[in-house]
């Protein structure tokens, strides 16, 4: 096991390394968008009245009358005061709109990748254990249907089958409209409209992690320590658990980690099939809205939560397998 | 930024196809016949939509308004009053093609970031490489989203937007399967004798690669086909052009009243997306035995 | 005695059974509506502020309509009806409207509303509201208070659609409370930042209670509301849903009462009739009044050849493109406003019925000879947002092709849309949903007045420039008589058909959907953005 202090320089200098490419996730965004035809000013003056004094007032307001370069020079500068602007479509400072969407979405891939992870590794470890019987099969084939199913489309079936047809489940949103007791009633009520979102967003992820699990442990198991171990005549379930999901661990960490910039792509869909007021339909919204502070801001936050979760990966790699070094 | 996590996933050892053993582990292989056949109809349907399509797939009057199978729709009407037949046949031909299409030009530009990269090293592989990390670091689904909605939803924009969506991965699998094979001795020996670096790329280093990066192509097919559907169905297709994916989209208000509008485009998706991942999976246990896992990434 | 009582009693509960059987619901007297109850409303963005001062939006109107009151209001067939002001006269050949106050109406923080408060929002704020500065500036004079209950409204000249507009919140002012907004007017800036903006205070049926961002906007009963016992609902929430498909879903399951008739695919309106634990409406846009276009760029060498225009009106068939885009819930539009509007709306483009032998002679006329099947392409585009403009396209495509031309569709959203046909007039045919209510002269004259060809959304795209037209859109407005008003656009319209810069495709069906739980969610002509002061449960 690492020592603190590695750790620490290890990770103050990965983050370091990271500043300069969040600099550049911000220039390369800045200048797409704002190559784009049409604005937010346009976009406005759509919603409320249409005369070219309204528009030229907007878009005075937003600052996208100078020149390209001196609005990036005004984004950046705000951005070294932590100020990541003003939302043309919420009216309110950027951050805050952002901050006030994250927990649910947080809420909403936290207990998604706890189902995915417990979910995927007990089937897999389950799966290798009977390898290449029936269920083994069964379950692989099903896993492969999983995530070559579109993941919108597992959610409107969801939604027809519980939330329509069985009625056992809301199908909207994240919490009852017409108002809960405060206290446990409200923590069931938000659990309730937790679920579907969860499996939905869950089911790609388990079946990832079920046949890394799968394929690791099969590796792993027919390793010369673990038929040593067999032969000692260890218990075999403790084997099983003791050694070989131990190794198995790591890429269930890598599918999270690395992915990450997808998990965000899957928030957009199952967000905006259930209506989950998180970050993923907040980037939808606000591309259809033109806001641009608005989709820089998420950018810039997006950005570092991938950094974040890379770095979290390495070092949880670390933890669990002591052989692979900081370089 | 070089992740331990790619050394773990990437170091996959003694490869290189010995093509009389590869046809071996074929016919082994159950998986890869039977999938690559099922795809091989699908690609073949979809390729005779001008033969077999019994309406123009746009054309209105081809049956009654959201009206049911029958002989002469046999997977009914949709709410255009459209032959559903028709348009699976000519949808899937623009779905496989975007899905294929992406999926090359991914490929291209990954093995041409990749290769540059991986075998020249050094700064040309620093400056690469920072280029890419840049590129792992945008939420690229975002960015994907973006140019489409900004920048007109037309097939190309959606292909280009998928693109940039999956090459960074590939690049990396491609620079460090160079990396590895770079350092092995038939390479040394190459080097050594004094075969021109091209030659040495082309001839002895890319074929040895070439397992990993036809994996990864039939997965980033399946990876594209999804992608074009997620598109569509956020109202992001192409509108000239009739896809899987938009028929989907056009399915969702419909469900109850025409489920045969989203369940067959849904299952061509499926069928397509399930069988190369079938494939993929196939073609890794054959081409590349020793890896217990490929590097997968999606939605 | 005891005897006659309960006689009388009886004879009550029968009259009282007969009305509700004959009426179908208890006849509208004050205790049958009962209070109580969460009426919740769907909504299809988050307004992120209620500042209907600067930033009317749909989504803002949607929640503030029930903050706030207007002086007038107006009834189904748009005639103006009191609110804040209980009556009102018009004076000097409409140069001056005296307007007479309710007394003893309280804003949410308790102060009196007077008319100073009244004085201070047509003053200080209208000229800053984006829509109503359009009618207001340049006929407004002054605004005087005689007294605490009186407001006198000065003109320079006669301006007939005043009242109408006024009726209508997103037209005419909102009473904001000055004693509140008094240090935060004189830039869009200043009203943007009032904290007002958001903790809105007026002298509405509901008060803001919570704003969840991104979830939702809870509105209570305003215990002191001057029309008492209304509302009736103890509380309004309205919930942010974006996707259409799932906010349908969340009506049909009873997770949401009401959406409005936009917010309705519309082909999916004959279903949701047949759900019995819904209401869908066929009343409630009148003053709104949205019809479907076709617009047809005059400048453009082929589109600005009258005969081609035409031809492609005479080639399209109307009906099948209701039917199909519409699931036929919307009507045929042959006019250039809403029907509904019945004192100025014409049909003069009745005369375009389906003929492709005319459609084609006249494209051979035009210069346009049949080639293997095909004349000439054309490019067809609509704004991502509206599904059934996407239907409508796909539709037109079909339809036109049979006359030999090719229509290649494109579509953007809605940012890059309207910079492409409005500031740019870069298009051929353009599908355009407008509004055309609550007065022609707010919103159809914008369509064809040829000083507004510049560069601003929704303005006469076409560039379609006829001096008859013009000669009427300029004189219209001033004449106080509704008939010879009316006649007026009856000749505009007449003129228009001819030319056919525009081709109408079909008007809005008001299929507003409420839970049959509910009664009376719509009794305003604009219910997209009424008040809710009137629902209750039943």
């Amino acid at each position: 096991m690492a020592g603190d202090h590695p750790l620490l320089r290890y990770s103050v200098r990965r983050i370091l390394q990271a500043v300069p490419l969040v600099f550049w996730v911000v220039i390369i965004n800045f200048t797409i968008i704002h190559l784009a035809p049409g604005d937010p000013a346009i976009y406005l003056a759509s919603v409320t009245e249409a005369t070219p004094e309204a528009y030229a007032e907007l878009r005075i307001e937003f600052g996208l009358d100078k020149p390209l370069y001196v609005q990036m020079g005004i984004y950046l500068w705000k951005l070294l005061h932590l100020d990541l602007g003003y939302s043309t479509w919420h009216n309110s400072p950027v951050l805050g709109v952002i901050l006030d969407r994250l927990p649910a979405t947080m809420l909403l891939m936290a207990t998604a990748f706890s189902i995915a992870s417990i979910m995927g590794v007990v089937l897999g470890v389950i799966a290798s254990r009977y390898s290449y019987s029936v269920g083994d099969h069964l379950a692989t084939l099903a896993s492969l249907a999983g995530y070559s199913m579109p993941i919108f489309w597992l959610g409107q079936l969801l939604i027809l089958f519980f939330a329509l047809y069985l009625d056992w489940l809301p199908s909207q949103g994240m919490y009852s409209m017409r108002g809960v007791e405060p206290g446990w009633p409200a923590v069931l009520d938000v659990l309730k409209h937790l679920l579907l979102p969860a499996i939905t967003y869950a089911t790609y992820h388990m079946t990832l992690v079920f046949r890394i699990t799968r394929g690791k442990m099969q590796e792993t198991l027919a390793q010369d320590f673990i038929l040593t171990a067999k032969s000692k005549g260890l218990n075999e379930r403790r084997v099983l658990y003791r050694h070989a999901l131990r190794n198995a661990l790591l890429p269930v960490v890598t599918v999270i980690g690395i992915n990450f910039a997808y998990v965000m792509a899957g928030s957009v869909f199952t967000e905006t099939v259930f209506g989950w007021p998180g970050m993923g339909r907040l980037i939808f919204e606000s591309i259809t809205a033109r806001d641009y502070p608005m989709i820089l801001g998420i950018f810039l936050v997006v950005s570092m939560m991938i950094v974040l979760a890379n770095l979290i990966t390495d070092i949880l790699y670390a933890l669990i397998d002591p052989r692979v070094a900081y370089n | 930024m070089t992740t331990a996590t790619d050394q773990i996933d990437y170091q996959s050892p003694q490869r290189g196809p010995q093509w009389r053993a590869v046809w071996d582990a074929f016919s082994q292989n159950r998986a890869v016949p039977i999938a690559g056949s099922v795809l091989l109809v699908l690609v073949l349907l979809v390729l005779s939509a001008p033969l077999l399509a019994p309406y123009d797939p746009y054309a209105l009057g081809s049956g009654s308004r959201l009206g049911g199978h029958s002989f002469q729709n046999i997977m009914g009407v949709d709410n255009l009053g459209r032959d559903v037949f028709s348009r699976i046949l000519w949808g899937g031909r623009v779905s496989i093609f975007v899905g294929f299409s992406a999926a090359f030009a991914t490929t291209v530009m990954g093995l041409l970031v990749g290769t540059i990269s991986g075998y020249l090293g050094g700064w040309v592989d620093d400056i690469l490489m920072r280029f890419t990390e840049t590129f792992m670091v945008i939420p690229r689904f975002f960015l994907a989203l973006i140019i489409v909605a900004f920048f007109g939803a037309n097939i190309w924009n959606i292909i280009f937007a998928i693109s940039i969506l999956t090459w960074p991965v590939t690049a990396r699998l491609v620079r460090s399967e160079f990396l590895t094979l770079r350092t092995r001795q038939f390479v040394d020996a190459a080097h050594v004798i004094g075969t021109p670096r091209s030659t040495i790329i082309f001839r002895e280093i890319l074929p040895n690669a070439i397992g990993v990066v036809v994996v990864n192509a039939s997965l980033l097919t399946a990876q594209a086909m999804l992608l074009e559907a997620g598109l569509s169905y956020l109202g992001l297709g192409d509108p000239s052009l009739v896809t899987w994916g938009r028929m989907l989209y056009e399915a969702q208000p419909f469900l109850r009243q025409a489920w045969w509008m989203a369940v067959y485009p849904g299952l061509g998706i499926f069928l397509s997306v399930l069988t190369l991942n079938l494939l993929g999976d196939g073609l890794n246990d054959v081409l590349n035995p020793r890896s217990s896992e490929i590097h997968r990434t999606g939605l | 005695m005891e005897r006659r009582k309960i006689r009388f009693g009886s004879v009550a509960i029968f009259f009282l059974l007969a009305a509700v059987l004959v009426f179908g619901q208890v006849p509208g007297s004050a205790w049958a509506q009962k209070r109580g109850g969460t009426l919740v409303i769907g909504l299809e963005a988050d307004p992120g502020h209620f500042n209907l001062i600067v930033k009317p939006g749909t989504t803002v109107q949607v929640p503030a309509v029930n903050i706030y009151n207007k002086l007038i209001t107006l009834d189904f067939d748009l005639n103006p009806k009191p609110e804040l002001a209980k009556s009102w006269e018009v004076k000097d050949g409409g140069k001056t409207l005296i307007f007479h106050l309710r007394k003893g109406v309280k804003f949410h923080d308790g102060k009196e509303m007077t008319s100073e408060d009244v004085k201070f929002s047509l003053e200080k704020c209208l000229p800053y509201n984006p829509r109503s500065r359009v009618f207001w500036k340049p006929v407004a004079e002054k605004v005087e208070a005689p007294d605490k209950y009186t407001i006198v409204v000065r003109l320079k000249k006669p301006f007939a659609p005043l009242l109408t507009v006024m009726g209508v919140i997103f037209g005419g002012p909102a009473i904001y409370p000055k004693h509140l907004w008094k240090d935060h007017v004189g830039s869009r800036k200043a009203f943007l930042n009032a904290p007002w903006s958001k903790k809105p205070v007026g002298t509405g049926p509901f008060m803001l209670k919570e704003y969840k961002k991104g979830s939702h906007v809870r509105l209570v009963r305003n215990p002191n509301y001057w029309n008492a016992p209304k509302p009736y609902a103890d509380e309004l929430v309205i919930r942010f849903v974006s996707d259409a498909n799932t906010r349908l879903i969340a009506l049909e399951k009873g997770e949401i009462d009401y959406l409005r008739a936009a917010l309705i695919p519309w082909d999916q309106a004959a279903r949701l009739k047949k759900n019995p634990k819904l209401v869908v409406l066929d009343k409630g846009g009148e003053a709104t009044g949205q019809v479907e276009f076709m617009l047809l760029n005059v400048r453009r060498p082929i589109t600005g050849n009258v005969k081609v225009r035409q031809a492609i009106a005479y080639a399209l068939d109307k009906n099948q493109i209701s039917q199909l885009a519409t699931g036929g819930t919307a009507k045929v539009a042959d006019g250039i406003m809403h029907s509904a509007m019945k004192w100025a709306h014409k049909g003069s483009f009745a005369q375009y019925k389906q003929d492709l032998k005319m459609a084609n002679r006249l494209l051979d006329e035009a210069g346009y000879p049949m080639k293997g099947g095909k004349r000439f392409g054309l490019t067809l585009t609509w704004a991502k947002g509206r599904g059934f403009e996407g239907l409508a396209a796909e539709v037109i495509k079909q339809q036109l092709k049979k006359v030999g031309i090719d229509i290649k569709i494109e579509s953007f959203d809605r940012a890059a849309t309207l910079k492409k046909v409005y500031i740019n007039h870069d298009f051929d045919i353009m599908m355009q949903f407008f509004t055309t209510g609550p007065d022609p002269k707010i919103s159809v004259t914008r369509v064809y007045d040829r000083n507004n060809i510049g560069s601003a959304n929704f303005n006469n795209a076409p560039s379609y420039i006829n001096v008859g037209v013009q000669r009427l859109l300029d004189a219209e407005w001033q004449i106080p008589d509704v008939k010879k008003r009316g006649a007026a656009w009856r000749q505009i319209v007449d003129m228009v058909a001819a030319d056919a810069p525009v081709i109408p495709l079909f008007e809005t069906p008001f299929v507003h959907t409420h839970s049959a739980k509910w009664a009376d969610v719509v009794t305003r002509p604009y219910c997209a953005y009424c008040t809710r002061e009137d629902a209750y449960q039943k």
